[in-house]
């Protein structure tokens, strides 16, 4: 159904197609080369058709008084933020996995660890959902929405960049902390098996599930304690 | 659905609603019930509180003070089980644009515990023939049908429609006139807000106006109207000198006529008072007119004053 609004379909896009993209121009060699531009492009990709599209679809929602129709039906509120988040979410995820899957096709080496490439991508789409209802309670329609999820695209992207290309523990320690480069830093270590240096004494596949965990709490906090049902008018 | 086991149970009862917008009163001690099989019209001019005290009696927002009950439960903590027996119709429709007409109502199906048709859904509001046209492609009155099909659907027992005929054409309104009258007829409840003075008076059995988020005045249309004094109106002849008498004011008319109106909460006797008069006197009256207070006037009296909290001001 989300897929129905043009716009909402072109950002879910605009994901996918930029991964293959820059797959085909960079052309890494590999595991080391092919796994960080799967982390760097997995992150970007999940925040530019996952994140913007959440942010989009509850701001349109709300704007067009859709939400507060669905308030006056038999749904709970979390069950209305639930089932408008879900299809966002399971195509997200999916996509994720056919571009990487793409990425194989094109000559990458396959994931050293398969199972932990679930990890990130799970979690990574959740957190763009819920920090797209959160921006969305920033946003007063569809042009504000296209300015309010730049902060989170642009900061989690260079912190992203730099996280892969390898970077002092403790300025290491600081970009995990930044939301959503987990993410990237979790795909990394999916495919290469090499995991990077430990922060706090954690390893990165304890760290960058908690620190998503964390970030997915503080979004859902956030965005329930902003949430409106209503226009912001 | 008709889930009620005592019929003269109150569908909605509040007792001293207040809600406030920051430091700004919008709902203040506002008194609230509505029974079974009945329509009340809810109405005040833009920012007197009506749609908020829709929301507070939804449990969109809970009160800063008073109670609410639905069907007897408090609808802000037993959301889901007075949902299930009511049906809205919002000031902005809020569908989904890219759905079909016949889509739209399947979701409202799946998102309801009550049953119905969905052909015969649409088809009840005059859109048989739009079933699988987007609704983006409605005309305004079009998509306020499709609101009246969807907050009907499975007949519930309380429909709440906050100005749902506003910028609608004749036949749209004809339509939701009807639904509402069978509504009530099937023994559901209505509450409606409206500007159109005459929509409450051809649909309401009982009516509220709100002013500055107060009840000014609530109860049946003749009780409310009983509450402005009628008047008789007649013209006297040139060189007639008026009677004397309480309530009676004076002006000037055209061809040096002077213009007699009498006020009085009792119409027949002013009638009566003024004719025995001008009998009495051999005076002949002109233009003589007898008319109770409309529905208008006492809106524009109430909207129009600064203290409107008296013993009328609850909606029972």
């Amino acid at each position: 159904m989300v897929l129905r609004r043009r716009t909402v379909a072109l950002s879910m896009l605009a994901g996918p197609l930029m991964m293959v993209f820059f797959a085909v121009v960079v052309s890494p060699e590999g595991p080391e080369g092919w796994g960080m531009l799967a982390g760097i492009s997995g992150l970007i990709g999940m925040l530019l058709s996952v994140y913007a599209s959440a942010a989009t679809v509850f701001t349109l929602r709300r704007e067009s008084g859709a939400l507060a129709r669905l308030r006056t039906t038999e749904l709970s509120g979390a069950g209305i933020v639930a089932a408008t988040g879900a299809p966002l979410f399971v195509v997200g995820v999916a996509q994720t996995l056919l571009v990487l899957a793409v990425f194989v096709a094109l000559g990458a080496p396959a994931p050293a660890q398969p199972l932990l490439l679930v990890v990130p991508i799970v979690l990574g789409g959740a957190f763009c959902v819920v920090a797209g209802a959160l921006t969305s309670t920033f946003s007063s329609g569809a042009e504000s929405v296209q300015f309010t999820v730049l902060p989170l695209v642009i900061v989690a992207s260079v912190a992203a960049n730099l996280l892969a290309t390898g970077v002092d523990p403790a300025l290491r320690g600081a970009l995990l902390l930044v939301p959503g480069t987990p993410v990237a830093d979790l795909i990394v270590t999916a495919w290469t098996g090499v995991p990077g240096p430990a922060v706090a004494g954690l390893a990165p596949t304890v760290l960058g599930p908690l620190l998503l965990v964390a970030w997915i709490a503080i979004a859902v906090l956030g965005a329930a304690a902003r949430w409106r049902w209503t226009p912001r008018g | 659905m008709r889930g009620r086991d005592t019929p003269d149970e109150p569908v909605i009862e509040a007792h001293g609603l207040e809600f406030r917008y920051g430091g700004t009163v919008a709902v203040d001690d506002v008194e609230l019930v509505v029974h079974p099989g009945e329509v009340f019209g809810l109405l005040g001019t833009n920012g007197a509180g009506k749609t908020t005290t829709l929301e507070l009696v939804q449990g969109f927002r809970r009160p800063d003070a008073g109670t609410v009950r639905l069907f007897g439960l408090d609808p802000v903590t037993a959301g889901r089980a007075v949902r299930r027996r009511t049906g809205a119709v919002l000031q902005q429709a809020g569908f989904l644009a890219e759905l079909t007409v016949a889509e739209t109502v399947r979701m409202t199906a799946a998102l309801s515990s009550r049953s119905d048709d969905i052909d015969e859904c649409i088809t009840r509001v005059g859109l048989g023939h739009r079933r699988d046209v987007a609704v983006g492609q409605l005309s305004g009155g079009e998509r306020r049908r499709l609101d009246i099909a969807t907050a009907t659907w499975g007949g519930p027992d309380l429909v709440i429609m906050d100005e749902p005929t506003t910028g609608l054409d004749p036949e749209s309104r004809r339509v939701l006139w009807a639904m509402v009258r069978r509504l009530r007829a099937d023994g559901a409840a209505v509450v409606l807000t409206t500007h159109y003075l005459e929509e409450v008076e051809a649909l309401a059995d009982r009516l509220a106006i709100m002013h500055a988020g107060r009840v000014a005045i609530a109860g049946t249309l003749e009780s409310v109207l009983a509450s402005r004094p009628a008047a008789v109106t007649a013209e006297l002849d040139a060189g007639v000198h008026p009677p004397r008498m309480p309530g009676l004011s004076t002006a000037s008319a055209g061809q040096g006529r002077t213009v007699l109106r009498l006020e009085s909460t009792d119409l027949t006797r002013a009638t009566h008072t003024l004719t025995g008069w001008a009998l009495e006197a051999g005076v002949r009256l002109h233009r003589l007119r007898a008319t109770e207070a409309g529905l208008d006037e006492v809106f524009h009296a109430v909207s129009g004053s600064t203290d409107v909290a008296g013993p009328t001001g609850v909606a029972r």
